[in-house]
């Protein structure tokens, strides 16, 4: 049997959010790494930023002066997709914009080596959809972190019909490696983290279009009783803009497309008003003065059984579709609970809710 | 679990005052404990976890990571001020903090 080659060498592509904190999260685990930005500006500020960083880690004890120098020539921080051509893992983890995403791959595969694996973040759209060229299907997977990746100990591993057992075997050592859990799922049950959620976000999207509950009101409900964080509060920080682009690819990929219709309409509202949340510094709440605010409040006082209505509402959407996904054979009941507790930071998953409900 | 003293304070806001002057190259007469975070100087959680990787070193803390995101979703930490304030009660309180109201 052929040895199976080992990831040394991973190439991390962008430069936002998410690829920031994955060039960080692996940082510590012995790589060597490559990092793609898409500028020679953008990598010049990445290099000073890393330097910066790591000489504080100097500094505070976090590393040694040993340490210190061998991550430095583990590491390199370019604009040049040529220097990804002998990595042996790519990480794409550009714009959540599929025809960008396709363009870069375009550009990227006749680099590669043989035996590299191309994985990519997006969190909305499936690999299959961004890679056509045969030579490299078996080689293509989704590879989901959720942020900030070291408070996040899941990622979703998204196999397609022609991802290679091989390539599988590869990822889910390297997964080992970084010390992650993880969910593997088909592209017909991509992102179902992410999905699981959609259906409580609809939820509070279609309350709050009632018109009885405000955002904040909704928010305050849901991280008093059900997750730690607000929906609305979670949209602004995601960014209105890369939510609406997620929730329209999953409509796209749903068997009801136009379920999740008032939901893309509120946030293509939000958005055709620049309230993309807290890059723009305002969203469904103002970021302008000091600490969040609402920037809509509808003033009534709902009377508890309204809201404990509302509470059973959301829980039994967010459990309904725990259920359906276990009942589809995705995973099971036990990783689901553990991957949603790890998706949202609650002390409770569906499964536990549900059990709570019931007593 | 560290035993607080003054001096664990000014020690905890020297650290975080230095951090953010550094790593967003703003002038020291520009902070102040009123200062916030993400809106007066663009700073970012991963920030946040870098400094707090810094004194779980310097201080030896028995805690994770993720203990202190679940607490920081609650409790959100918007100022200098509010961060220090947080710090000291991670210090003092280490993994105990998710008991902390």
């Amino acid at each position: 049997m052929m040895k199976k080659r080992e990831i040394h060498k991973v190439g991390i592509i962008g430069s936002g959010k998410l690829g920031t904190d994955i060039f960080y999260y692996l940082l510590p685990f012995n790589f060597q790494l490559v990092w793609k930005c898409i500028d020679d500006e953008e990598a010049e500020r990445c290099k000073i930023s890393f330097q910066k960083k790591l000489t504080r880690q100097m500094k505070c004890g976090l590393i040694d002066e040993t340490a210190f120098n061998k991550i430095q020539q583990l590491v390199s921080i370019n604009s040049s997709i040529e220097t990804l051509a002998d990595c042996d893992l790519i990480i794409e983890a550009i714009w959540e914009d599929e025809l960008l995403k396709k363009e870069l791959f375009e550009e990227l595969l006749p680099l590669l080596n043989f035996y590299c694996i191309i994985a990519s973040n997006s969190s909305s759209i499936n690999p299959s959809k961004l890679i056509t060229a045969d030579k490299i299907k078996s080689k293509l997977v989704g590879l989901h972190f959720f942020y900030p990746t070291s408070l996040k100990n899941i990622v979703e591993i998204i196999r397609t019909d022609n991802t290679s057992q091989e390539t599988m075997n590869r990822v889910l050592d390297f997964c080992k490696t970084i010390q992650k859990e993880k969910l593997v799922l088909d592209e017909a049950h991509s992102f179902i983290l992410n999905k699981l959620f959609l259906e409580v976000q609809h939820e509070a999207c279609l309350l709050y279009k009632e018109g009885i509950l405000s955002y904040k009101q909704i928010d305050d409900l849901v991280s008093n009783n059900l997750f730690p964080g607000g929906i609305f509060s979670f949209f602004d920080h995601v960014g209105n803009d890369i939510m609406l682009k997620s929730v329209r690819n999953y409509a796209a990929q749903s068997l009801e497309p136009d379920k999740y219709a008032d939901m893309i309409e509120l946030l293509e509202d939000m958005v055709a008003k620049n309230l993309l949340g807290v890059k723009t510094k305002a969203g469904f709440y103002n970021y302008n003065d000091s600490g969040a605010k609402e920037n809509f409040t509808l003033g009534i006082v709902p009377e508890d059984i309204f809201l404990e209505s509302t509470l059973l509402c959301l829980k039994s959407v967010f459990i309904r579709k725990a259920i359906e996904i276990v009942a589809a054979g995705v995973c099971s009941q036990e990783m689901l609970e553990y991957a949603a507790k790890e998706y949202t930071g609650a002390d409770k998953g569906p499964f536990a809710i549900g059990l709570e409900i019931n007593k | 679990m560290a035993k607080i003293t003054e001096n664990t304070r000014n020690e905890v806001k020297e650290t975080v005052y230095s951090f953010f002057i550094e790593e967003c190259e703003v002038d020291a007469s520009a902070l102040n404990d009123e200062t916030n975070i993400i809106r007066d100087i663009d700073g970012d959680s991963l920030m946040f976890l870098e400094l707090i990787e810094i004194f779980k070193k310097k201080y030896q803390l028995h805690i994770e990571l993720k203990t202190i995101g679940k607490y920081v979703v609650k409790h959100p930490a918007e100022t200098i001020g509010a961060l220090i304030d947080m710090t000291m009660l991670i210090i003092e309180h280490e993994d105990r903090i998710v008991n902390l109201d």
